[in-house]
């Protein structure tokens, strides 16, 4: 096939029917960016990799390849990788290419959701960068929701041998807003008031009990701590009362719920936006979103409800999807 | 969670509070946010200019109340001078068994445990003037050292008054407090309340801009002077409360010295913002100038690394 000539930024989704649509596509994508000289990074399942390595033979070794499964783990940790490779590798004069899919089956419609958001935001995130970005997408084996969200999230869509502009694109702000219900905390769920800085330090004590509670430890409890610590902080700082924190499960996760009585966080993105050099606020949602498997923020009449879910650990030691 | 209950005495003869509350000498001391501070009259978070009385029952509570001043001065990284009750090696069990740990803050500068007389000479001879001269020394000396300020506590029972006199105290303190609001540091004065009748509490207190109120929570965080200076260690937790007096604490370091360490080795909780207040400095500093974060615990490497901070001028030493 022949590729647009991108001068700007690009966004496009892939969908594809079986390997050699994928080949294809993603051998075209590749190829075109190595006799160009752009620097390339694929982050994408065993399985397209291994299809990758095979189309490309001994070209491989130019590609660098991100481990899918440790970036996808969180949808911010694989904002934060992307960003940090795309501030190394592309920059004025030097574009750079990006194939990323991630395993989306089985996946728990929390996450899906919140896979969508990012999906949405990375039309803004990576705006600022030289860089085309294909995400392939497996049309015969992804639900229809998933797939007309993908529509929604990306501005061109390829089939077959076809780049066509995506009829049901939308603005991603106004799909982000679009793709986050408010969810309300349970009747009788644990919680804890807070109004004053000087509380915090018995909010922290409560999160860390019901955080070992529900048995989160190790990374995922620190992280857990320290990001809904942010938004506690950021609802006391920004919003207004009442503040209230709840820790509560919601089937396969832990979920740490911050509402407050104020209007919300104006901007949908904030939380997808990497801080800027001299950025003086916006670090603290950043991290947030990154310390944790899925963040949902919401506003209703009642004020903001912001949402951390994090997996639960899985008796067997395997961690499910929530 | 509530207020801690405050260790707070009715007061003889006089409806007028003495909490401080109404005769707070101003300061732009931005430890004490309005919107997250403390009651006025807290040992730990008393402000520059600020002439606090404390008063004690016994041997416990003049141990609490010292260690409470002491503590809070680390609390805010400023040196504190403790005038005590007797030679050093007294002074220092009175602090230790207070729970202070004295031996870094001695060494590095931050704890001084002079005489009464060494601090304010001969109370007959010395006047305003020189009770200023003496205490702007003391204080450009510990800015020069890297302290954002100074305090001073002691034991004001029996000093040398002028033929025992209470005018003479009276006279004593109000001349402190004037030379406390033109120098601009904080003092807290340490009665024995066993030694005073009513009348006398009522007019020693009210030579003094607030009594202290006691019994408060400990300092989310204590700034150590470290060896050599002017290096700074943080031990404890790092929060909205206290990201300004870290602010102030590194600013006035760097004042003294345009490269800094700081010691994190010792915090267990850090939020984005107190970390990202090192940053904001960083960016302002002169050519030259570095801060080099040491010993960060895994709270403190998880925000730095996911906050998405950048600056030249800081090193994280691993």
């Amino acid at each position: 096939m022949t590729w647009p000539a991108d001068t700007t930024s690009a966004h496009r989704a892939l969908l594809y029917q079986d390997e050699p649509g994928f080949r294809a596509v993603v051998g075209a994508f590749i190829r075109e960016g190595l006799a160009r000289g752009e620097q390339i990074l694929a982050a994408v399942p065993a399985g397209p990799l291994a299809w990758i390595r095979a189309e490309l033979g001994a070209d491989h070794t130019a590609v660098e390849f991100a481990d899918s499964a440790g970036i996808y783990r969180r949808q911010g940790e694989a904002t934060r990788v992307l960003v940090h490779w795309l501030r190394r590798h592309a920059s004025d004069g030097q574009r750079a290419r990006i194939v990323a899919e991630q395993a989306l089956a089985g996946r728990a419609p929390a996450e899906i959701t919140d896979y969508l958001r990012m999906e949405a935001a990375a039309n803004v995130v990576y705006a600022g960068f030289p860089v085309s970005i294909l995400c392939p997408y497996n049309d015969a084996e992804l639900p229809g929701d998933v797939l007309a969200g993908v529509c929604r999230t990306h501005p061109e869509l390829i089939q077959g041998d076809r780049v066509r502009p995506s009829e049901s694109f939308g603005d991603p702000r106004s799909l982000i807003r679009d793709l986050s219900p408010v969810v309300g905390p349970p009747p009788g769920g644990a919680s804890i008031g807070f109004g004053r800085g000087e509380d915090l330090v018995s909010v922290r004590h409560f999160l860390r009990e019901q955080i070992q509670a529900a048995g989160v430890d190790g990374e995922a409890a620190h992280l857990l701590l320290a990001g809904a610590g942010e938004i506690i902080t950021n609802a006391l700082v920004h919003g207004g009362a009442p503040r209230r924190l709840w820790v509560y499960t919601e089937g396969a996760a832990l979920v740490c719920h911050v509402h407050d009585g104020g209007p919300g966080i104006a901007d949908p993105l904030a939380t997808y936006l990497a801080p800027d050099r001299h950025a003086t606020q916006g670090h603290g949602l950043w991290l947030a979103r990154q310390a944790c498997d899925a963040l949902e923020v919401a506003a209703d009449g009642t004020g903001t409800h912001v949402r951390l879910l994090t997996r639960l650990p899985h008796p067997g030691g395997q961690q499910p999807a929530l | 969670m509530g207020e801690c209950p405050a260790r707070s005495r009715t007061w003889p003869g006089g409806e007028r509070s003495l909490t401080g509350e109404d005769r707070l000498i101003d300061s732009d001391d931005e430890v004490a946010r309005p919107r997250f501070g403390r009651p006025p009259g807290d040992l730990g978070t008393v402000m520059s200019g600020q002439h606090l009385c404390a008063l004690y029952q016994d041997q416990d509570e003049r141990r609490q109340l010292t260690a409470e001043v002491v503590r809070g001065a680390l609390g805010a990284g400023d040196r504190v001078m403790y005038v005590g009750p007797g030679p050093q090696d007294v002074t220092l069990a009175l602090l230790e068994a207070g729970g202070i740990e004295t031996g870094r803050p001695l060494r590095g500068g931050q704890l001084l445990l002079p005489s009464f007389g060494e601090v304010y000479g001969d109370p007959a001879t010395t006047d305003l003037a020189r009770l200023v001269t003496t205490f702007r020394l003391a204080l450009s000396q510990s800015l020069a050292a890297g302290f954002p300020g100074l305090r001073i506590t002691g034991e004001m029972g029996g000093q040398p008054w002028p033929a025992g006199s209470l005018d003479g105290l009276v006279r004593w303190e109000r001349m402190v407090s004037r030379m406390l609001g033109e120098v601009g540091i904080a003092a807290i004065c340490q009665y024995d309340q066993r030694q005073l009748d009513e009348p006398a509490t009522a007019l020693i207190a009210a030579e003094h801009s607030g009594v202290a109120t006691g019994g408060q929570q400990l300092p989310l965080a204590l700034f150590i002077a470290s060896v050599p200076p002017p290096a700074v260690r943080v031990e404890g937790e790092l929060d909205l409360t206290n990201g300004a007096a870290l602010a102030r604490v590194v600013q006035a370091r760097l004042a003294a010295s345009p490269r800094l360490r700081i010691d994190l080795g010792g915090v267990t909780f850090a939020d984005v913002g107190s970390l990202r207040e090192i940053y904001l400095i960083a960016a302002g500093l002169p050519a030259g100038g570095q801060i080099t974060l040491a010993n960060a615990t895994g709270p403190v490497r998880r925000v730095l690394d996911l906050a998405g901070f950048r600056a030249d001028a800081v090193v994280i030493e691993s």
